[in-house]
């Protein structure tokens, strides 16, 4: 699994955003988040990854799974597999173009889940079941 | 050609590709500019179209839309199987026009596919389509204003009576700068508004 610093600076360049603004969204010192993407500090606490969380516009939990206070559900897992999956097959089917205007260059998994959605109900092909 | 223009019936985007590969084949790619000119007259596009004459414009070129909530992340998306052409915007635009610049873009990127597919692509490998949907948005808005300011300045030189006149010339001439502005400045306006929605959200 990737380490916890990496993970954190990787989503806070997908949302294009500096130190210092997260600093201003989440009060929590530039330094810190520096050091805590460098590896030089542990994961924060809980309340900290709270704040974070808001700032980078995730889920609460998806931090709290990255920094290891949580094990990830079996199957979130799965579902998410699953959506990775089928985006992987759509992406890759010269039948079907398409194209997305993003705020931002990453596409989240709730925009993968609509792509597949969207290309179910073009082409007729089931590829999520029950995700 | 024969087989191509074949499939135009049900394909109005590979007929104006195909006619626009006529145009210009001796001088491939054409501009943006004109690019978006011409798209802008073919698709009858205007600088302000309610949500359902967008849709039925849209229909108009064998291609259905639709306003959905989308991911927060997401403005607009499309997609092509076959014949069948989707666009799909997001319900949740708050940025006035945003709508029209997401459908223009979404259109760019339908466009290059199809010139993609008859072996004209007007990009290198080295292009951002992304960008170049931007600026095809932001370059055919513009072109909405300066096709429709010679009617409204018909329309004013009518008025009769002189000051009224002269405040209508004014009123149109800055009508049309703002819209200039607006078509330029979109994409920082909708980073904007969607920072400020996320401070909310933060705050909250």
């Amino acid at each position: 699994m990737e380490n916890f610093g990496n993970y954190m600076r990787r989503l806070r360049k997908s949302k294009g955003l500096t130190l210092k603004q997260v600093e201003n969204q989440a009060k929590v010192s530039n330094a810190y988040i520096s050091q805590i993407e460098r590896g030089l500090r542990n994961p924060p606490h809980p309340d900290i990854l709270k704040r974070l969380a808001k700032a980078y516009d995730v889920q609460h939990r998806e931090l709290l799974v990255a920094a290891g206070y949580l094990e990830e559900d079996s199957a979130e897992t799965a579902k998410r597999k699953q959506i990775e999956e089928a985006y992987e097959h759509v992406r890759t089917d010269p039948t079907f173009r398409q194209g997305t205007r993003l705020r931002g260059t990453q596409v989240s998994l709730e925009t993968k889940r609509f792509i597949v959605e969207m290309y179910e109900k073009l082409t007729q092909r089931q590829l999520l079941k029950g995700a | 050609m024969k087989l191509l223009t074949d499939g135009t019936k049900n394909n109005p985007l590979l007929g104006f590709c195909l006619a626009v590969i006529s145009r210009h084949a001796g001088n491939w790619p054409p501009t943006e500019e004109v690019l978006a000119k011409e798209f802008v007259s073919w698709l009858g596009v205007k600088s302000f179209l309610t949500r359902d004459a967008m849709r039925e414009l849209c229909l108009s070129k064998g291609t259905n839309l639709s306003f959905v909530p989308l991911p927060l992340n997401l403005r607009g998306f499309n997609c092509s199987f076959k014949d069948k052409k989707e666009i799909v915007i997001a319900e949740h635009e708050n940025v006035p026009f945003a709508d029209l610049h997401t459908l223009l873009h979404e259109f760019r990127e339908m466009l290059e596919c199809v010139f993609v597919e008859v072996g004209c692509a007007t990009l290198t490998p080295e292009d951002s389509l992304e960008e170049t949907a931007e600026k095809f948005a932001m370059l055919a808005r513009m072109e909405t204003g300066v096709r429709e300011m010679p009617a409204y300045l018909e329309m004013v030189g009518h008025i009769e009576t002189n000051w009224p006149r002269y405040f209508g010339y004014a009123f149109v001439v800055v009508f049309f700068v703002a819209h200039m502005f607006s078509c330029v400045f979109l994409p920082q306006f909708e980073e904007m508004m969607s920072e400020a929605r996320r401070q909310r959200y933060v705050r909250t």
